[in-house]
């Protein structure tokens, strides 16, 4: 028994080093050599290798089973290229909805274990985090609107002093684009770009159609107007008070929020300190009752 | 700084004044800088220097209103946190009864320790209420 395990064992390592030293006769490539060109673009993380095996099929079938209507689709293509992002909206819905559903069958294990409120706490989070991912989307570029609104001002503005001077709007962008924040600048390189290859008023309608934001759209029907040679001061006046208001109200409304706040501090720490007194009141009348056998 | 700059570093006066713009983190101090900047190619825009300071004030103005509106329910806040804090003591001190039980028992526990993180949470969260009022909704 002893000798046959020695000589299987004699066998393995004669085995083994005469495949080592073939592999190193006719250069056969490693172990290590074939794991590097598997993973060649560098090696894959668990939760990408989750998303390559399960999510990825999961979300096909989703695409197919949800399609997506044309206007909300339009609406998502502005937004994601707006966000720099490259997937295409079916499939971002489907794999939001490929996650949500995976966390809901893993919630399902804990159905069998006896603990159907932990499967209940699952779905909901699944859901929640369903919501969470679409409204993601939608309050990016709303930061984005709010950054580009809270600049239009002074773009309107040196627009007003410099249309009568020159009526060139490519020259003019071009050089608002210098100073212009971020949200802003990616915006007009984009319209620069879009006039400088192509049709004017299309670039622009173009611009109105990527970010929809009235004041811009505004802008936009003064700016076609300026093109075609009509003296739009007034109407740049105009909508510079109205943008001007407009912020000034905002800021009120978001100022006028804040006292309820601490109102809302005040009443939780009021109701919390009631339910401090309730807690030993209760705990005591509990107490009494047990000690006499209740 | 700024003169510094220009005069013994870089003649360049759009280069030295995006330089002091990028110093402070202040919207309308951006605007400003942005469109003094744009005034070194084209003079006419100088009149739009004076509506951005006119923003500028009538944020300022909003921001004084709003300061003297939390003052007093700051007061209100910080009085209730005092009166959850101290009726604590004050019932070790009028019924220790009520107290032992709130020290000694799990629920208590629980109860005292809720009532710590709420105080903590939401004095945080008051804080913020500080915060400049902007119309990017950001930093102004």
């Amino acid at each position: 028994m002893i000798m046959g395990i020695l000589a299987f064992g004699t066998c393995l390592l004669v085995s083994f080093g005469m495949y080592q030293i073939l592999a190193v006769v006719f250069a056969l490539p490693s172990g290590k050599a074939r794991e590097a060109l598997k993973n060649i673009h560098g090696k894959q993380a668990f939760l990408q290798k989750i998303e390559s095996s399960l999510l990825n099929p999961l979300a096909k079938l989703f695409e197919k089973l949800f399609p997506m209507s044309e206007y909300k689709k339009q609406r998502m293509t502005a937004d994601f290229g707006r966000l720099e992002r490259r997937e295409t909206p079916e499939r971002f819905m489907a794999m939001i909805l490929a996650r949500s559903f995976l966390i809901v069958l893993i919630g399902l294990i804990f159905v069998p274990l006896g603990s159907p409120i932990l499967t209940l706490l699952i779905a909901a989070t699944a859901v929640m985090s369903y919501f969470h991912a679409t409204q993601d989307i939608r309050k990016k570029v709303e930061k984005l609107n709010h950054e580009i609104e809270a600049e239009l001002p002074r773009l309107v503005e040196s627009l007003n002093y410099a249309i009568p001077k020159n009526r060139d709007l490519i020259a003019f962008f071009e050089k608002y684009r210098k100073v212009a924040g971020t949200a802003l600048g990616r915006e007009l390189d984009q319209l620069v770009f879009d006039m400088k290859t192509g049709n004017h008023s299309v670039s622009l309608r173009n611009l109105d159609a990527r970010l929809q934001i009235p004041n811009v759209s505004a802008l936009i029907a003064i700016l076609c107007g300026v093109h075609q040679g009509v003296n739009q001061r007034t109407g740049l006046l105009i909508l510079e008070q109205d943008i001007r208001t407009q912020q000034r109200e905002r800021l009120r409304r978001e100022a006028e929020r804040r006292p309820g706040r601490i109102k809302a501090a005040s009443f939780i720490l009021t109701v919390l300190m009631i339910g401090m007194f309730m807690v030993p009141l209760i705990l005591l009348i509990l107490w009494n009752l047990q000690s006499v056998g209740f | 700084m700024f003169e510094g700059l220009r005069d013994l570093i870089d003649a360049n006066v759009a280069k030295a004044i995006s330089n002091m713009r990028d110093r402070i983190d202040n919207r309308y101090w951006k605007d400003w800088c942005g469109v003094l900047i744009q005034c070194q190619t084209d003079r006419q825009l100088r009149f739009a220097l004076p509506g951005i300071v006119q923003r500028l004030g009538e944020t300022r103005r909003v921001q004084m209103e709003v300061d003297t509106t939390i003052r007093q329910q700051f007061g209100d806040y910080i009085l209730t946190v005092l009166i959850v804090l101290g009726s604590i003591p004050l019932m070790s001190a009028m019924m220790p009864d009520w107290y032992a039980m709130l020290m000694n028992t799990i629920p208590g526990k629980i109860t005292l320790a809720v009532i710590l993180f709420a105080v903590l949470s939401t004095s945080v969260w008051v804080a913020r209420v500080n915060r400049p009022v902007d119309v990017g909704g950001g930093k102004a």
